[in-house]
């Protein structure tokens, strides 16, 4: 076993990766346990980077390399990928109910989800539990995501909320979903007096009718999100005060719904209570 | 269209990288593809054998994003300790011991050369040319045949004649020395170890 002292005094070499194979292992089991010497390190490395750091472009032709290398995405979406999911619905709706795309689909990799590492690969991974759970009191769908994702979905939102918007549904399309066979109807519920209805078709085609929600300010939205197998997907923007009838597009799988309240942008991942939720029925 | 990276942070990058976005890759090697070509090349000399190691580097980052941890440092100084890593492996795999002695004699040779030639901006390289030169001799020496000839410090020990002990507190010491100037010239982080 080596102590702090003796791997203090190797840290230097280790830096510069002037160390026996069997020196490396042992600074690098204390490193794991040792904040201070991580510390030390970083401060060594900085120095490393500078005198390593020798400028020049990156050679072209090795990107093209590196590209061919890359391994593709995982098969599974993973839950955070919610914006991305949603997206995928509004651009491919013919494809739901399991078809398989036609030959005009776009590439896979444009508008196909993109996951996350598969589980056991990385950290930041957490993941729901069953539905039953997801639905108890405050659940919190938690997941630390950086700017530059909000920011993405931002863009995939507000193009997603034009696709509503394009083709606004009425109390009509309502009475004709709940007079089909196989439809389902959802109430969603929460503290008070605040609910919100929803009638889903075989298709996946969803209504959101009835709301009784509370107005939010100008600066706020309420979010629709489904659970589709082990993630949660958003459905769309619902607005600060909604009152007419939102059309949106279920994954076929969708186990329930909720409602969250968020910033006018909508975000990619929800920290927020449900403000309604709701199990929906299995498919007859 | 694929989301632009161009302004995000590198540890914005990393993670972007973690959700399979190749463009976030693209971007990490726009802005250090060339500090990574251009240590390997350093150290192994052959430009194919530099374009094998820059390649390793950027698919273990795509592969393996989580490795980097943005509270250990930079992705710059990830990325180029990756770099030199893999190339210091190179040379020691590949080379017999007489090759070694020949490394280790060419190192000494040009020692206190290289490391002054370096520029990397004109503050930057000022800094360190600076810093390099406020090192006593013999911690000078032990950094760059370490660092730059790709020896271990009991090499070098060998190849200066010095005990190992000595090497390995010169390096030491030297590069605590280095980063004191460094973060005084306001080029590195002035954080207390």
């Amino acid at each position: 076993m080596t102590d702090h002292h003796d791997v203090q005094e190797l840290l230097g070499a280790y830096a510069l990766d002037a160390l026996d194979p069997d020196e490396v292992a042992a600074v690098e089991a204390h490193l794991e346990v040792c904040a201070r010497c991580r510390r030390e390190l970083a401060g060594y490395r900085e120095v490393t980077s500078l005198l390593g750091h020798t400028g020049g472009e990156a050679p072209p032709g090795v990107w093209d390399r590196i590209a061919a290398g890359m391994h593709p995405e995982p098969a599974s979406p993973p839950l955070e990928r919610i914006g991305e999911e949603l997206l995928a619905e509004v651009r491919r709706p013919a494809h739901r109910d399991g078809a398989a795309p036609g030959p005009g689909s776009p590439p896979a990799g444009a508008a196909a989800p993109t996951p996350l590492r598969p589980p056991g690969a990385g950290r930041r991974r957490p993941r729901w539990q069953a539905p039953v759970a997801w639905l108890a009191a405050a659940a919190v769908i938690a997941v630390a995501v950086l700017g530059v994702e909000v920011a993405d979905l931002h863009r995939r939102l507000s193009r997603d909320q034009r696709a509503v918007a394009a083709a606004p549904a009425t109390m009509g399309d309502v009475r004709a979903a709940l007079a089909q066979p196989g439809h389902r109807s959802v109430t969603l519920r929460g503290p008070g007096s605040a609910s919100l209805a929803v009638v889903l078709l075989p298709s996946g085609v969803g209504y959101v009718y009835d709301s009784h929600l509370h107005p939010l300010p100008s600066d706020r939205t309420y979010q629709l999100w489904g659970v589709v197998g082990s993630q949660a997907v958003s459905y769309g923007l619902l607005g600060a005060r909604p009152t007419t009838v939102e059309e949106f597009r279920a994954g076929a799988g969708v186990k329930a719904l909720a409602v969250t309240d968020e910033v006018a942008s909508g975000v990619v991942v929800t920290h927020q209570p449900f403000s309604v939720s709701g199990s929906v029925p299995a498919a007859v | 269209m694929p989301p632009s990276f161009a302004d995000v942070s590198d540890a914005a990058l990393v993670v972007a990288v973690g959700r399979y976005h190749e463009s976030a890759l693209a971007e990490a090697y726009r802005r250090h593809g060339g500090a990574v070509y251009g240590l390997a090349r350093r150290l192994v000399h052959e430009p194919a054998v530099a374009e094998d190691i820059v390649q390793e580097v950027f698919l273990r980052l795509w592969n393996e994003p989580e490795r980097y941890d943005p509270e250990r440092g930079s992705l710059r100084s990830f990325l180029l300790a990756q770099t030199h890593g893999r190339s210091v492996d190179r040379l020691r795999a590949d080379q017999s011991r007489r090759d070694r002695e020949e490394r280790e004699a060419r190192a000494a040779a040009t020692a206190g050369y290289d490391l002054e030639r370096e520029v990397i901006d004109y503050t930057v390289g000022e800094a360190v040319r600076e810093a390099v030169a406020a090192l006593p001799e013999g911690e000078r020496q032990a950094i760059e045949l370490a660092y730059f000839g790709g020896c271990t410090y009991r090499e070098v020990a060998t190849a200066l004649g010095e005990p190992e002990g000595t090497i390995k507190s010169r390096i030491r010491t030297g590069l605590r020395r280095m980063r004191g100037s460094l973060s005084e010239a306001g080029v590195a982080s002035g954080g207390a170890e």
